[in-house]
């Protein structure tokens, strides 16, 4: 078992290798850099001459020169990979004008703890209600659930968080965007900061964790509707085990086990996915900042963003694939 | 009547029907059978006849959306020391009705896995796959007995090596799928056995099994049941394996009991012509011709029928030889006593 978990942690290092790399080139695929945007921009701003002046020496030539912009591609990867490896330097956001460093870490945490927070609440809601569902199949719970499920995959999250907000701001005259009230911004981290995050943090689980348990309960219920028939079933009821007991003891723990599988690549789809809704709410998450990154070739802001989420991925699948032989034993490490 | 004495299960009259969109299905539909203590009781039949569904009734597990509608399973239960001390004593001390118990109460609870224990067709599917044989054995003697878990682990070991399982201390921590078929059906009969029941129901414990591991199943199941003592209900639709384990046997044909007998008896005098017709359609080494040549086998006409619309009169007429007409398919044939403890239900013998 813990040589199985070894060689997996091993075999994901030249995964993340290979990451790195396609993170890097991506970022550098569209035509031009953010410099030759900058340059086009100067010029529109101050005029060729200020452009021309640029250009040439001066801030963009500094810039170019230290992160090597005008050095071959793999230079250019070696140069970025050893600083974020040995220094966890990112480079610098052209854009913003700072470290990317600074940009980063905190806009990553919020992330995952809003991704965290929805997964969990998805479980806690999802599994115990499909249990219900199929355990009491085609009762008047089990309707309702489904109808609830149905209209929870069928809105799109975004627009139930426009509903919510306008809702908020024509009944209850307040504004539920953010993740802090305005005072906390950019205040330092303290207990009054935390408590101010969970009491906005609720709001945008619920939105973005709706979906997700509403497919959640259907799968539940139906992996659990096969499992309930099978004779194992049975062997545990013949043996006087009770029915409540026997339920989770048995088939719901084996109906449990393909999601595991799924945490892996169930958190960096909850990333990409509530970017559009992190855009509505205006939630400092990874998801706009990116998007902006993208968008402006702001490269090794965008860079840090693909490489760590990807990461997290590798991550996400490496704990899911040894949860998975830990929890059922079928499954051989050899 | 010796008979009376010692009576373990009475089932009277059980019917088991299943309310389906379609329609009801009558899986059991009167059936009345005795199991006295210690004996082993055989039920036989075709596919689909009822003999799964009658079992877990017994057991009161019976599927959903399947319901006891009518009948009475009584229970003689005896105190553990007199289950253990002499079996000949008809010493109950008192008769439960298992069918009018809650299946899923604390009492049918406290009485399955412990009283009347179960095993299964399939070995493989019936353990938990993500249990260890230990955690599934030591689940129910935890429920049912008054230990805590390291004796109940040497309970368990013991079980083990009584059914002759190699290394039962190391299978005892292995999962379901390291094992072979044969000694996950040894650990099933362990695990039934582990809290000393007073019934065994085997509903075709060989079934899934290759030749080899079946005759020593078998063998292994007759000598625990000479050792242990407790009684068998032997479900089956191998005649050759009635045979070899039963002392007396019922012959069911959709959700009814039509004839029962001694095994000798049904084996020499067969009376229904669906027994007769069972009972031809086994090879048998040995039985030829003049000619020499081996007897063709006899094959019970036509299939069991859709279990929707089960015929008028007497269930069996479509597919029986000897039907009398006007009779058999008019009016149903009630059970008739053609010999000693040899009941038959058919016209012929009115
Ligand atoms: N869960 C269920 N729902 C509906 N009908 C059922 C269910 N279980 C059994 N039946 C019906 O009850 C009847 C008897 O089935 P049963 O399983 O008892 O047969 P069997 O004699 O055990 O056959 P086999 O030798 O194949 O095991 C069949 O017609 C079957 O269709
Ligand atoms: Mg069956």
């Amino acid at each position: 078992m813990l040589e199985y978990i070894i060689r997996r942690i091993l075999l994901a290092i030249p995964t993340l290798i290979m990451i790195s790399i396609i993170s890097f080139v991506v970022i550098q695929l569209p035509p031009g850099d953010f410099l030759t945007s900058y340059i086009a921009q100067i010029r529109s701003e101050e005029g060729d001459l200020a452009a021309e002046e640029a250009a040439e020496g001066g801030r963009v030539a500094v810039l170019r020169q230290r992160y090597g912009l005008d050095q071959p591609l793999p230079v250019q990867y070696w140069r970025w990979i050893t600083n974020i490896v040995l220094r966890g330097d990112f480079g610098y956001s052209f854009e913003q004008k700072v470290g990317v460093r600074t940009l980063i870490w905190e806009r990553l945490a919020l992330t995952i703890v809003l991704s965290g927070t929805t997964m969990l609440f998805t479980w806690l809601v999802a599994i115990p209600i499909g249990v219900l569902s199929a355990v009491k199949q085609y009762s008047l719970m089990d309707y309702f659930f489904t109808t609830l499920g149905f209209l929870g995959l069928a809105i799109p999250n975004f627009l139930l968080a426009l509903i919510l907000m306008w809702v908020a701001f024509r009944y209850f005259d307040t504004s539920i965007t953010g993740l802090f009230s305005s005072h906390y911004i950019d205040a330092p981290w303290t207990w009054g900061k935390v408590l101010d995050l969970m009491k906005h943090l609720w709001l945008p689980v619920l939105i973005l964790g709706m979906s997700g348990s509403a497919s959640l309960i259907r799968t539940m219920r139906a992996n659990l509707l096969d499992e309930l028939n099978k004779p194992y079933v049975e062997t545990a009821r013949a043996k006087g085990v009770k029915e409540n007991t026997l339920i989770w003891r048995y088939p719901v723990r084996v109906a449990l086990n393909p999601f595991v599988s799924t945490i892996g690549w169930a958190l960096p789809a909850l990333v990409s996915g509530s970017t559009i809704v992190s855009i509505v709410l205006s939630l400092a998450t990874t998801g706009p900042l990116l998007l902006r990154a993208l968008i402006s070739q702001d490269m090794f802001l965008a860079g840090a963003f693909v490489l760590l989420l990807s990461t997290l991925t590798v991550i996400g699948t490496l704990i899911s694939d040894i949860l998975l032989v830990v929890l059922d034993p079928r499954i051989a490490y050899e | 009547m010796t008979e009376n004495n010692n009576l373990l299960l009475e089932v009277k009259d059980l019917r088991t029907h299943f309310p389906l969109r379609l329609g009801t299905v009558r899986a059991v539909d009167g059936v009345d059978l005795n199991i006295r203590y210690g004996q082993t009781v055989g039920v036989v039949g075709e596919s689909g006849c009822g003999k799964s569904v009658m079992a877990r009734s017994v057991m009161r597990i019976e599927p959903t959306p399947g319901r006891i509608m009518s009948g009475e399973l009584l229970l003689y239960r005896r105190t553990a020391e007199k289950r253990k001390s002499d079996i000949a004593q008809p010493g109950f001390t008192d008769i439960i009705d298992m069918a009018q118990l809650d299946p899923k109460g604390p009492e049918a609870r406290g009485i399955r896995g412990a009283e009347i224990a179960m095993i299964f067709q399939e070995p493989m599917a019936s353990f938990s796959p993500v249990h260890t044989i230990a955690w599934q054995i030591i689940e129910g003697i935890l429920i049912h007995q008054d230990v805590d878990r390291t004796e109940a682990r040497r309970i368990a070991i013991r079980m083990l090596e009584q059914v002759s399982m190699p290394h039962p201390e190391r299978i005892i921590d292995r999962y379901p799928h390291q094992l072979s078929g044969g000694m996950r059906q040894r650990a099933m009969i362990a695990m039934a056995l582990s809290c000393q029941p007073s019934l065994l129901v085997a509903d075709e414990p060989t079934t899934a099994l290759d030749v080899t591991t079946q005759a020593q199943i078998l063998t292994l199941m007759r000598e625990l049941q000479r050792d242990l003592g407790m009684a068998i209900m032997f479900i089956t639709h191998d005649l050759g394996v009635v045979a070899k384990m039963t002392e007396y046997v019922y012959v069911m044909y959709l959700g009814k009991i039509v004839e029962s007998a001694s095994v000798v008896d049904l084996f020499h005098d067969a009376k229904h012509p669906y027994t007769e017709a069972l009972l031809r359609s086994i090879p048998q080494l040995g039985r030829r011709t003049h000619q020499g040549k081996a007897e063709p086998l006899a094959v019970i006409p036509g299939g069991v029928p859709d279990p929707f619309s089960i015929p008028s009169g007497c269930p069996f007429h479509p597919r029986c030889h000897r039907i009398v007409e006007g009779v058999c398919n008019v009016r149903e044939p009630t059970s008739i006593e053609v010999g000693e403890n040899h009941q038959v239900r058919c016209v012929l013998y009115e």
